[in-house]
């Protein structure tokens, strides 16, 4: 099952008539939506929306039915169990991904960022960043975790030279534990235009 | 020494503009109520310096500052006796109250004149821009890491005592670090507002880390948009060199390295 799914199947699970449904469903050999739906005083097109969703999910057959003018599904119940499975290892960084180490980055010039320096330590504690324009400016904040803050406040001035990744870590002494966290602010501070990398400057 | 300057021309003072604004009144006063009310006035404008300077030592420990108190004193006296008891210079206590009053007038102008209680940043200032020529702005609100120093809590503590009586930079000390203040605003530096916002500083950590932030408002007093990374670089080797002088028992040479660019110690 995958993100959608599960997010579709947890959407529905958590209606207080789920329950109702699926007894109607286990009761009934095949039940339609306005059966279902006079059965337990809901709107219609609730329990229609509700049906197919299982039915995409793949819990219910449905077989199309002809009386008088309109032809309707009627539903029968497939399973007996639900399972949410869902597979997270697609989120895990890849190993190729953390060879991005070696992308050389410096701070952007008039970015427009605000640092915030956290007092005890060498470290940047959030970054407040504008985005969008004129009268539509919002504020977006980004609180940082350590390892985040601890690189943030190493990263190169907008007037210095470029650096490493993984020189920038060596010198704010960031685990290598911590490279996906930090290649995944990096990623947001370049989407924000707060950082700059190297390769993009020579490109222009 | 000669050197180009980095910075822009000083404006006016608020000292210059305090006493543009308190000639006129006291001519006032003197106008409309006479010479003592004149002189009653002054008793209270150098009453209420005498206390700012007497602030100003218990927060620099600069003994240039107890100077000052004492002989703004003797001219708070000087003015009482004409305002309140109405001294004449036919009077015989006018003649000791006239020496001394000169005397105290003396002890100020040596004391402005040689720099004791003039704050040194600007020569900080113009020290670190020195070897920059590069324009590449890159102004940043980030604090910048110079990496550490070989101190003890105790050598900073000295240290920090060290720049606060030579007016180098006014010290806070919060969270396990020193803060060395490169005070701008004539509130600060005149003790009438306390705290570090919104002004440059080099911090070190008790455990040697050195930091440096400059301002935005102290980076606008250059000339021109000099590379910020290497200005905040030179003010961190700047205060590690100082340092370093100062464990040596060379402090005097910090001071000789500031007095060489000649900064005029009034204006500037």
């Amino acid at each position: 099952m995958d993100f959608k799914e599960a997010a579709r199947l947890g959407s529905y699970i958590s209606k207080d008539y789920t329950e109702d449904l699926f007894r109607l469903l286990a009761t009934y050999s095949s039940i339609s939506a306005s059966e279902a739906a006079s059965r337990l005083d809901l709107h219609v097109k609730t329990v229609q929306d509700f049906l197919e969703a299982m039915f995409d999910l793949g819990f219910l057959d449905r077989e199309e039915v002809y009386e008088k003018k309109r032809p309707y599904y009627r539903y029968t119940m497939k399973v007996n169990k639900i399972v949410m499975d869902l597979d997270l290892s697609p989120l895990f960084p890849s190993e190729g991904k953390n060879d991005q180490t070696s992308m050389r980055i410096r701070e952007m010039k008039d970015s427009g960022a605000r640092f915030t320096t956290a007092r005890s330590d060498q470290y940047i504690s959030n970054i407040a960043i504008w985005i969008g324009k004129g009268r539509e400016r919002t504020e977006r904040r980004i609180n940082l975790s350590i390892p985040q803050g601890k690189f943030l406040f190493h990263l190169p001035f907008p007037s210095a030279d470029f650096q490493s990744i993984s020189s920038i870590m060596l010198k704010a002494e960031v685990d290598t534990s911590n490279t996906s966290e930090i290649l995944d602010i990096v990623d947001a501070l370049l989407e924000f235009r707060v950082v700059e990398q190297e390769n993009n400057i020579s490109s222009k | 020494m000669y050197f180009i300057r980095k910075l822009k021309s000083p404006k006016f003072g608020i000292e210059l503009l305090a006493v543009i604004f308190a000639l006129p009144a006291l001519l006032i006063i003197m106008a409309y109520w006479g010479i003592r009310a004149a002189w009653g006035a002054i008793a209270i404008i150098e009453f209420l310096v005498v206390l700012m300077h007497l602030n100003m030592y218990f927060r620099t420990r600069n003994t240039s500052y107890l100077w000052l108190v004492a002989a703004f004193l003797m001219i708070v006296i000087f003015a009482i006796q004409i305002s309140v008891f109405g001294m004449t210079k036919k009077d015989p206590e006018s003649i000791p109250f006239t020496i001394a009053t000169i005397t105290a007038i003396f002890i100020i102008a040596f004391i402005l004149f040689n720099k004791k209680i003039k704050w040194r940043t600007r020569e900080i200032l113009e020290l670190v821009a020195m070897p920059v020529s590069e324009t590449k702005n890159g102004f940043t609100e980030r604090p910048l890491s110079i990496g550490k120093i070989d101190a003890t809590p105790y050598e900073i503590k000295s240290f920090s005592l060290f720049l606060s009586k030579n007016m180098i930079a006014m010290t806070y000390r919060e969270n396990g670090k020193t803060i060395f203040s490169l005070s701008s605003s004539y509130w600060k530096q005149n003790g009438l507002k306390r705290g570090y916002a919104d002004e440059s500083w080099v911090s070190f950590s008790d455990n040697g880390d050195v930091n440096v932030y400059i301002s935005k408002n102290d980076y606008l007093l250059y000339r021109d948009t000099f590379s910020f990374d290497q200005i905040c670089s030179n003010l961190g080797r700047l205060f590690k060199e100082f340092f370093d002088m100062y464990s040596k028992g060379e402090g005097i040479r910090i001071l000789d390295k500031l007095n060489a660019l000649n900064l005029n110690p009034i204006t500037e």
